[in-house]
């Protein structure tokens, strides 16, 4: 389990969260939703530490995040953004590889394993022997997304891995990613600022304004309860940009 | 992976240079050590008749076929240089005059005559000898025509004359009998002053675009050209005996030779030296048929069918390729870590990236005649001062490509774990390559540049042949060393073109391709 202790966050003295808790609970999938500049990534750098809460504490399990050395944390999440994540030295293979070869891995165990997820991420095996820039932007994805659980980590964390994508490829992406969701059972915490996105995929949503989950739940209780004008408002304004 | 086992192969093969690299210099010191005890070593600086009494200083030790080897170190640059190499026993002989000693060297101007001298120089460990014969002083010299047309006879004249543009040596400007200090004497309020090369400056005056030079009393373009040679009037110039300088220490571990080099004593004239320096300058002989000529030889003068010194440019050619190698090896070593360390701290960075900037504003001459009484002269200390100009261009690179690594990557090798080596040698030594190769591309570029500097302190190269083509303004000399050092320029750049193709990870160099 995840779980934020009363975090706040400024970046110089303009306050991105402010005194926020959350718990995530196991194998379910988190939706963080929020429009761009809310502060989702910055949530999200500090639950892998890239960003360190002004106040406040994150916890794993039991223990503060500060506990695992960056070796542990790297056993523990997979991370995968936007774009820009492969290293473009290596190959596709290479790039999904490198986890593993820092837990020394033997080669045999590499390749059934790489096997395994190029199947569970649907990329043709001939596609993990080009560089990333002969890739198309949903197969750096789907590579990135194989990078991120070779290791087979309880926690996956992404942050709008779709949003660079057009909208077709987006679609179809978003199917595969139910599928493995269901079929993997992790603990996943996906951020996003589309609203269908976020019905399609999560068993939770988080509404994030002003630094502060506004509300969390399913959509129906953001239309039937909202908490806030603010909700109806975010939930309508959603709704029309898609029809 | 195929590539970061070629890093660390890289890396080992590296090692193995550097090995390579201490063993030669190690193996050159030895050698230098085993055979001082047979070798002599004499000096001139980069002027012809220095040259011509250098070379003459060498031939009178071997036509007596006595058990010395001579080994020649001439050209070396400036009267500093080469009066420190022999203080410090890095040389044993060379010709110098009793003003230069006096005056810029020893910096007593009160020390006229030879026993006065040569007391003040035994205190540091070096004796003179008696004068060769000729006095080569200082004097202003103008175009006969336009001195007559102005009336100027004497250099008391030239008060009249505050406009004449004048373009000495750099070395005639600064010394206390120099050019300051003879307007001073003179009260001359010359305003168009300026440094310049002395080979050039003949061409400068003869062609009007200087009025006024400095010359030496024996130079042999005085004859050639119509030039008027202004009247001392008020004796402001010491004499310039030529004297042979030698450090104590060589004439007591080698008397004969030290006999033989003073049966040198009075044998000069003033119009011998200008008809000799004449010889090699005007009539194109070389430095060792004129010194022959001395010893009573006669030499045909071959004219302009000058030929390719084949030997000697093969022997220059290895001097400049192990001197460029070596160096950049060495500065590769030391750069590449430095540029990574720069990311450690702001202040590291400032530290670093400032220091090694700074070696590239120390004139070359003025950083090799520091490091003579550290390291002496020939190869060493070359190395070391070509080793430090190499530096900031790989510093520079190293440390922007590490810096231009985009955040996402970094973080991304942050969040997979990637530290220390792992860091280093899978992610940012990669990733920095193509900023790297760049940096060092345009450092061996350099060097190649800067090795023609090593000649002004013996460690030869091609910069001994434009030395000496300088110093008898003879083109064709000055092109057996410029042209292969600039075919040597363009050769290091295109081997580092093609390089990139082995030495960049392929993934990296086509996707660079690509985004072009
Ligand atoms: N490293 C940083 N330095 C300064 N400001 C930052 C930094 N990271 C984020 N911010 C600011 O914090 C706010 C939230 O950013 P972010 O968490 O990236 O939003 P979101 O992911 O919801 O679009 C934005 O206004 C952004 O400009
Ligand atoms: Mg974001």
């Amino acid at each position: 389990m995840i779980e934020l202790k009363s975090v706040s966050k400024s970046f110089s003295s303009q306050p991105v969260l402010s005194d926020l808790s959350l718990q995530f609970e196991e194998a379910k999938t988190h939706v963080l939703l929020g429009s761009s500049g809310c502060g989702k990534s910055t949530l999200l750098r500090m639950i892998i530490g890239l960003t360190r809460p002004d106040e406040g504490e994150v916890h794993l399990e039991t223990k503060p995040l500060s506990a695992y050395s960056l070796f542990e944390r790297s056993q523990l999440f997979g991370y995968v953004i936007q774009k820009f994540s492969l290293f473009p030295h290596f190959t596709a293979f290479q790039n999904v590889e490198l986890p593993a070869r820092c837990a020394a891995w033997s080669p045999q165990k590499v390749k059934s394993r790489i096997d395994e997820l190029s199947e569970l991420v649907q990329l043709e095996p001939e596609m993990l022997e080009k560089y990333p820039f002969q890739l198309s932007g949903g197969q750096q994805q789907r590579v990135s997304l194989m990078r991120a659980l070779i290791l087979n980590p309880p926690y996956l964390l992404m942050d709008e891995p779709l949003s660079a994508l057009d909208p077709l490829i987006r679609g179809d992406l978003q199917e595969d990613l139910l599928k493995i969701f269901r079929r993997l059972e992790k603990t996943v915490v996906f951020v996003t600022h589309d609203l269908r996105e976020a019905v399609k995929l999560g068993h939770k949503i988080y509404l994030l304004n002003e630094g502060q989950i506004v509300q969390s739940g399913l959509l129906e209780d953001f239309q039937s309860r909202p908490a806030s004008e603010f909700v109806s408002r975010f939930v309508q304004s959603q709704r029309s940009a898609a029809s | 992976m195929k590539c970061l086992d070629r890093v660390a192969r890289a890396f080992d093969r590296l090692k193995g240079s550097l090995c390579f690299a201490a063993l030669l210099i190690s193996v050159f010191a030895a050698s230098e050590d085993l055979y001082s005890q047979e070798r002599l070593r004499v000096g001139s600086k980069t002027f012809t008749e220095s040259y011509i009494l250098g070379e003459i200083l060498a031939q009178v030790i071997e036509r007596e076929k006595s058990a010395w080897r001579v080994d020649r170190r001439l050209g070396m640059g400036g009267s500093g240089i080469v009066f420190e190499a022999v203080r410090t026993g890095h040389l044993d002989f060379y010709p110098e005059y009793t003003g230069t000693l006096a005056e810029a060297l020893l910096q007593r101007p009160e020390l006229k005559s030879i026993p006065e001298l040569r007391e003040a120089l035994t205190e540091l460990g070096m004796t003179i000898s008696d004068p060769l014969g000729f006095n080569n002083t200082y004097a202003l010299a103008m175009r006969r025509a336009h001195a007559e047309e102005l009336g100027v006879r004497n250099i008391s004249d030239l008060v009249n004359h505050p406009n004449l543009r004048v373009g000495v040596s750099y070395e005639f400007l600064d010394r206390s009998d120099g050019f300051y200090a003879l307007t001073e004497a003179y009260s001359l309020a010359m305003s168009r002053v300026r440094g310049m090369e002395h080979s050039l400056a003949y061409d400068a005056l003869d062609s009007g675009s200087i009025d006024l030079m400095d010359v030496y009393t024996t130079d042999a373009k005085l004859g050639a050209l119509d030039l008027l040679l202004l009247e001392d009037d008020l004796e402001f110039f010491p004499r310039y005996d030529a004297v042979i300088l030698a450090n104590l220490e060589s004439t007591e571990r080698a008397p004969e030779a030290w006999e033989l080099l003073k049966t040198l004593e009075g044998q000069f004239s003033e119009s011998k030296m200008i008809e000799l320096n004449a010889m090699v300058d005007i009539d194109r002989m070389t430095i060792e048929d004129a010194a022959r000529v001395h010893f009573g030889e006669s030499i045909e003068i071959s004219g302009f069918s000058r030929p390719i010194f084949v030997q000697e440019l093969w022997l220059r050619t290895k001097e400049h390729v192990f001197l460029v190698v070596i160096s950049l090896i060495f500065s590769i070593l030391i750069a590449v870590p430095l540029g990574f360390l720069a990311h450690h701290s702001k202040l590291l960075e400032q530290l670093i990236l400032s220091t090694t900037g700074i070696f590239q504003t120390i004139p070359s001459l003025a950083l090799l005649g520091f490091l003579i009484p550290i390291l002496g002269i020939g190869v060493l200390p070359a190395l070391v001062a070509m080793i430090l100009y190499a530096l900031l261009p790989i510093v520079r690179n190293t440390y922007l490509g590490v810096e231009q690594i985009p955040k996402s990557l970094r973080e991304t090798a942050f969040v997979l774990g990637l530290e220390g080596r792992r860091r280093l040698f899978w992610i940012e030594l990669p990733l920095a390559s193509p900023s790297i190769l760049a940096g060092i591309k345009t450092s061996a570029v350099i060097s190649v540049g800067t090795a023609t500097l090593a000649a002004f302190i013996g460690a030869g190269g091609y910069g001994d042949f434009i030395l000496r083509g300088l110093a008898i303004n003879d083109a064709w000399t000055i092109l057996h060393g410029a042209l292969p050092a600039a075919l040597m320029a363009l050769l290091v750049q295109g081997i580092f073109d093609f390089s990139e193709r082995w030495a960049l990870p392929k993934g990296l160099r086509l996707s660079l391709q690509k985004s072009v």
